[in-house]
């Protein structure tokens, strides 16, 4: 039967099989029982250090055990852990306190005007604390809030339910088949949906989660595969092009160690994906395909038949499908063919609550109870989902989402330009690089410029090369056209 | 090792690599900067860095990563 929490079923687990690895680092690690009652004890610190019932407490990611422990304590004392990328500035942290109503930072660096706490002091006072004695969290109270770019780019704080978490948790067990006692090695970052999700699936299945921080230490992965016998990874096209790029065709080494490798985050490139499969060709290699908003909607095998151009594969255990128009009334499915796609929507269980303190954007994103999207889709007679198009100007540099649009506005704050656009190359290793194309002022120095963007923006979405062109491509509007800005990037 | 250095700060700079210990561990350099101190080592100095040494150990001082280098040559 299901629960309503992850952590109902870590409590059930400490008992049922409290031996049993949760989660590992190459050097530490901590089994089923160890890891309740440390949340326990950790709930029993940030309670003596005045954290409320309920508060919103922003949480940097560090990637490792402590962190995962101090997100599932402030869950456990029913504090509401809202994770933020390690890389995040002082000002951001301050800025999305603001967005998300937080008044406490737990982190290993202040930010102006917010309540802070060390995470490293918190796991030595936890050594010694008390474990707490709370009450599990329901299934239909909150969860987190992830921050998330999604596809229109703006910065959204989506509320997540407890049985969101459940409900996607099962739809990843359910869609790679996993095994009892699967062994997974998460190298992405647990404060995107994507590896924050990945570790819950191994919660609910008992199993064990092996911990790595981005893959650029890839002899990380190999020790790893070795000292816990990993059976599965969730990897990025990042990650993965970065594993052949410094290791060449290693990975083929563990084919018949590794019964599954889910790809998520952003598209394979084609290359990359027929390396894999010459590779590991008894390996089942999944994609998924969802979001913050609706995880793991469905899952394509693309090491099986169900292979084939603009396939995202079948919709998952929990979730349903619903096809509407562009006005959003809803269209029957045996109207929706390769001819006639219609929009995707997405309900059931895995639907988030809505966005933080912004209802219109939660309006425009959810439709009683279901999440729209901008695919257009149809279900093929099999009932694979096959997507038509998409609407989407997000770069994804090495599996972090950045909006043109923000780093635009952020760059015409410098004087020496006229206007710019912010675009992205393709690269072997990150999937794209960011660069940016300027229409330069009398006063601009190249230099000058990159500082400024330097001071204001977080160092990944710095652009990687700076263009001087004489003019943009924009609709009569003044809206820039993308599309034009890629063909322009070509020929430079 | 001083021409090793420079090399570094040609690759980051702004960093006191004659002094840092824990350029990894306190995130002075990020994923990014290890690949292409990777592959600046690969062309100044012949040596591709085997993957199994891709570690957080050896890129946490500009120390680490010359012994390592030179490891590496003389193998």
């Amino acid at each position: 039967m299901r629960k309503d929490s992850i952590l109902q079923y870590i409590s059930e687990y400490a008992k049922t099989q409290p031996d049993t690895l949760a989660v590992c680092e190459l050097r530490k690690t901590v089994t089923y029982e160890q890891y309740f009652t440390n949340i326990r004890k950790m709930a029993a610190v940030l309670m003596a250090a005045g954290i409320q019932k309920d508060e919103h407490v922003i949480l940097k990611c560090t990637q490792n055990i402590n962190y995962l422990t101090i997100f599932s304590a402030l869950q456990y004392m029913g504090a509401l852990p809202i994770p933020v990328e390690k890389a995040t500035m002082p000002e951001r942290m301050t800025e999305i306190a603001a967005q998300v109503e937080a008044e406490t930072l737990i982190s290993d660096a202040e930010a102006e005007g917010m309540r802070f706490f060390s995470a490293k002091e918190l796991e030595k006072q936890m050594a010694d604390a008390e474990p707490a004695d709370c009450e599990l969290p329901k299934a239909r109270s909150r969860s987190m809030i992830l921050f998330t770019t999604g596809t229109t780019g703006k910065s959204k704080g989506v509320v997540v339910k407890h049985i969101n978490d459940v409900a996607v948790a099962e739809n990843v067990i359910g869609g790679t088949h996993m095994r009892p006692h699967n062994v997974e090695i998460i190298p992405m970052p647990l404060n995107h949906a994507y590896g924050l999700r990945r570790y819950q699936s191994d919660m609910v299945n008992g199993g064990t989660v092996c911990l790595m921080d981005g893959m650029v230490f890839v002899g990380v992965l190999w020790k790893l595969m070795e000292k816990y016998h990993a059976t599965s990874m969730a990897l990025s096209p990042a990650s993965l092009g970065m594993i052949f790029k410094l290791s060449g065709d290693r990975l083929a080494e563990y084919e018949s160690q590794l019964d599954y490798i889910q790809i998520g985050s952003a598209p394979l490139v084609e290359a990359d994906k027929q390396h894999l499969l010459s590779m590991m060709p008894n390996t089942r290699l999944y994609n998924f395909y969802g979001a913050s908003e609706a995880g793991c909607s469905c899952i394509l095998d693309f090491n099986s038949a169900d292979d084939k151009p603009g396939c995202i594969g079948k919709p998952t255990v929990n979730s349903v499908i619903r096809f509407t128009d562009e006005n959003g009334d809803t269209v029957r499915p045996e109207d929706v063919s390769e001819a006639r796609p219609a929009l995707l929507s997405w309900g059931g269980d895995i639907v988030m609550e809505g966005y933080y303190n912004d209802p219109e954007m939660t309006r425009e994103t959810l439709d009683n109870g279901y999440v729209r999207t901008k695919d257009l889709a149809y279900l093929d007679a099999e009932g694979r989902c096959i997507l038509v198009g998409r609407m989407d100007d997000i770069i994804n540099y090495g599996g972090s989402k950045i909006s043109p649009a923000e780093v635009e506005d952020c760059a015409r704050g410098y004087e020496g330009i006229v206007d710019c656009a912010y675009s992205s190359k393709p690269d072997a290793i990150t999937g794209e690089v960011p660069v940016m194309l300027v229409v330069k002022a009398e006063a601009y120095d190249k230099q000058a410029f990159m500082a400024y963007l330097t001071e204001k923006l977080e160092s990944y979405k710095l652009p990687k090369h700076i263009y001087e062109v004489a003019d943009l491509p924009k609709t009569f509007k003044g809206t820039i056209l993308r599309k034009e800005v890629k063909k322009m990037l070509e020929q430079l | 090792m001083n021409e090793f250095i420079e090399m570094l700060k040609r690759v980051k700079p702004g960093i006191d690599f004659e002094h840092e210990t824990a350029l990894v561990d306190d995130g002075l350099l990020e994923s990014l900067d290890i690949i292409s101190i990777i592959s600046e080592v690969s062309e100044v100095y012949g040596v591709w860095i085997p993957s199994d040494e891709i570690i957080p150990d050896n890129f946490n001082s500009a120390e680490a990563m010359y012994e390592l280098v030179q490891d590496l040559k003389e193998e």
